[in-house]
């Protein structure tokens, strides 16, 4: 169904691989209003197409892959795809998000998204084009890695493939295109439960512009503010998101030997200084990206993908491991075999933990690296001990205990920041609706111990309201399309000009300390309160008004935001996924991470019951009548 | 030793990121009494380019932000690590 938006190519596939029926899937203009497209658009799908209670490996469990609005039409950043499913790691809602190159193709082939269902007989791939679909016989590239099937697959198209992790069902498998990854949560094991080697996309059509003069002079004013911004402009460029890893342990937020500290005695060894001084070949950026925050790197001679943040952390010091060079080529390993780097590390890491109480003889041991690298063959073609492992965290706490200790929420292993030193990033891993995952929760640790000007990252009184805000807006930014990271530049520039070790930063510290007094009651008013554009704060609401025609104002934005939190919770709560499951493992919540510091550990229970409230959700952690009318989704009321 | 009425210790200091680039090493040591004079040596010694930097630095002594001690005024005591870092982005 055409739209009467711009920024749509208007048609969204529906695939069914039993029966091999290809037909449209309906998304109407009052969706598109809503849910823009992306992640929130992808769960109000899922929600509406699906029974309760699927067992995320049957044939009814669709993978839905859909790009939003800003996908491909030229705006910074914007190569965006976004792939939905249950999750067979958490039983609960799967959402990953991923740059590459297949977003924009399946543009241009004239499709805003495609819902797989079913399972085809044989191993298959699916290539979309102007003409149409077709399902193609994928035998003999069943088995291949990621990058050898990109490469086998017709040239010229947007690719995203699966790995032998996908094909053997590890449950934190991912979909890779180019040398991106839809990495969490295990939509990967799910195309590969479809046998649904691939899918490519290729075609000419053109993302239509609305106001083709305005949006081009707004995408040129964005793009100087990412350009100029110290963070997008210089920090990301020239370091990469490892450029953490120092800052981090210095904090006591970098995970080591399986979140048992904070503080990693090699840091220095494994931090994005090192990995730019020895191991830096040049740095690269997905399709219309103007950050460029991917590191190349040599490993076995070849140029490849360097590791990001997350995954040095979780196979650095999470493992006690100080090898960049092993990490370099873990990663590459991981990439190839097609699984998320965060919960290999996680779950390996929990496993030295086993073996280190004496819960499972493993033979695994913090710091030691002989044998990880056919460890990770193992997890993948799902061997030996590598099978076991491929369950991830929750599963293997099942059988050996140790609980208190199992770093995961919801049954997805945390990512790469130690919540004790960040409370309001433990905040965030008790309530994402994957688990804990850094981007799901609000990445309340870029304002407690990144940015320019941090908040105390163990006071509790703000961080709900600020966790609900952050929320808001970077499920907003995944729904148009965009990368997460230009909501770095949302921190004005001139913000970086505050002296962080002045008199005026300690003031504006406490002032945001605050903030809550305000933002608490934020969720009361009506969107119209924001019927405006802030530009130097989110360009994304203007480019994206230009760019489709919506009247898309900060008030609107922020709403998709808000209903993409809704209906994530919706449906986590229909699978029965209810608030006792937002929580914490008890290192974080009962541990001190550090004994002479009382406030060194994660006071979850007080900052749920606001987090609730400032979400108009009731003590159950439901989302209430009165929040689902406000955001017109009252049909989804119980 | 003392500056004003304030004793001095021995402490190091740690440049990271673009900081790194600009000293073109790790770390200094040096005689300081508060975080300020850490701060007026790397200037000193590192000139226009690492003041520039130095206006958007967080600064940590050993592993706290001193935005939540004293800022600018934080004392210092022996063996004492100051960090400075530049700006960052990732995740």
């Amino acid at each position: 169904m055409a739209s009467k938006y711009c920024g749509y190519m208007g048609e969204f596939l529906d695939v069914d691989l039993s029966t091999g029926e290809i037909g449209a899937y309906e998304v109407t203009d009052g969706d598109r209003e809503k849910f823009m497209g992306g992640k929130a658009l992808a769960t109000k799908i899922l929600l509406d197409i699906t029974a309760p209670g699927l067992d995320p490996y049957s044939e009814e469990n669709p993978l839905i892959i859909n790009t939003g609005p800003l996908t491909g039409s030229g705006a910074p950043c914007t190569s965006r795809f976004n792939v939905t499913t249950k999750s067979p790691l958490t039983g609960g809602l799967c959402n990953s998000n991923s740059g590459g190159n297949f977003g924009i193709h399946l543009k241009r082939a004239g499709y805003d998204g495609v819902i797989v269902r079913g399972r085809a007989s044989s191993p298959v791939y699916l290539e979309i084009n102007e003409d149409g679909v077709n399902i193609r016989d994928a035998a003999k590239f069943w088995g291949k890695n990621t990058e050898e099937t990109q490469e086998a697959l017709p040239k010229g198209t947007g690719k995203v493939v699966i790995g032998p992790a996908g094909e053997n069902l590890v449950r934190y498998a991912s979909l890779i295109s180019q040398e991106r990854a839809a990495g969490r949560a295990g939509a990967g094991a799910v195309m590969g439960s479809k046998n649904l080697k691939a899918i490519v996309a290729s075609g000419g059509k053109k993302v239509p512009v609305a106001r083709p003069e305005e949006f081009k002079k707004a995408v040129k004013g964005w793009i100087k503010i990412l350009k100029e911004h110290p963070t997008t402009g210089e920090a990301l460029p020239r370091f990469g998101t490892a450029g953490f890893v120092n800052k981090l342990s210095v904090g006591n937020t970098l995970p080591t030997r399986n979140f048992s500290a904070g503080s990693f005695e090699h840091a220095e060894e494994i931090s994005g200084e090192a990995l730019a001084e020895k191991h830096l070949e040049k740095n690269f950026g997905c399709v219309s990206c103007t950050i460029r925050c991917g590191r190349k790197v040599r490993v076995g001679g070849k140029v490849v993908k360097g590791p990001e943040f997350e995954t040095v952390g979780m196979l650095g010091s999470n493992l006690a491991n100080r090898d960049l060079g092993a990490i370099c080529e873990w990663n590459r390993i991981l990439d190839l075999l097609g699984y998320d780097t965060i919960s290999a590390g996680g779950t390996i890491g929990f496993a030295m933990e086993l073996n280190q109480r004496g819960l499972w003889d493993n033979g695994l041991e913090f710091g030691k690296t002989d044998g990880i690298k056919e460890l990770l063959h193992d997890i993948a073609h799902r061997r030996g001990l590598g099978d076991e492992l491929a369950d991830g965290v929750k599963r293997l706490a099942e059988k050996y205990g140790g609980e208190e200790f199992a770093m995961h929420v919801k049954g997805l292993e945390m990512a790469a920041y130690e919540p004790r030193g960040s409370v309001g990033m433990g905040l965030g891993y008790a309530i994402g609706s994957r688990g804990a995952c850094h981007l799901d929760g609000g990445y309340l640790v870029f304002l407690e111990r990144l940015g320019p000007l941090n908040i105390d990252p163990y006071e509790t009184s703000s961080k709900p309201a600020l966790a609900v805000m952050q929320m808001n807006m970077l499920d907003a930014i995944s729904a148009s399309g965009n990368c997460l990271f230009t909501s770095y530049a949302s921190i004005p520039a001139a913000a970086h000009n505050i002296q962080p070790y002045g008199a005026a930063a300690k003031m504006i510290s406490k002032s945001m300390g605050s903030l809550h007094l305000v933002l608490d009651h934020m969720g009361k008013l009506p969107t119209s309160v924001l019927a405006f554009h802030v530009f130097s704060f989110l360009p994304h609401t203007t480019v994206i008004s230009r760019l489709t025609g919506m009247n898309m104002t900060l008030g609107n934005f922020i709403a998709v935001g808000e209903r993409a939190v809704n209906m994530a919770r919706l449906y986590n709560l229909r699978e029965g996924i209810t608030a006792s499951e937002d929580k914490l493992p008890k290192r974080c919540t009962h541990e001190l991470q550090d004994p002479g510091n009382p406030r060194s550990r994660v006071k979850l229970e007080k900052m749920l019951k606001k987090y609730y409230r400032v979400r108009g959700w009731n003590s159950k952690g439901e989302p209430g009548r009165a929040k689902l009318r406000m955001l017109g989704l009252e049909e989804y009321s119980a | 030793m003392k500056a004003g009425n304030v004793a001095m210790s021995n402490v190091t200091v740690r440049y990271y990121a673009t900081l790194r680039n600009c000293t073109g090493r790790e770390e200094d040591s040096l005689a300081a009494a508060r975080v300020r004079d850490v701060i007026a040596f790397v200037k000193k010694h590192y000139g226009g380019g690492a003041d520039r930097i130095l206006r958007h630095c967080s600064v940590f002594v050993n592993s706290s932000n001193v935005t939540f001690l004293d800022g600018a005024g934080t004392r210092l005591k022996d063996g004492d690590q100051v960090h400075i870092f530049p700006p960052l982005g990732g995740g």
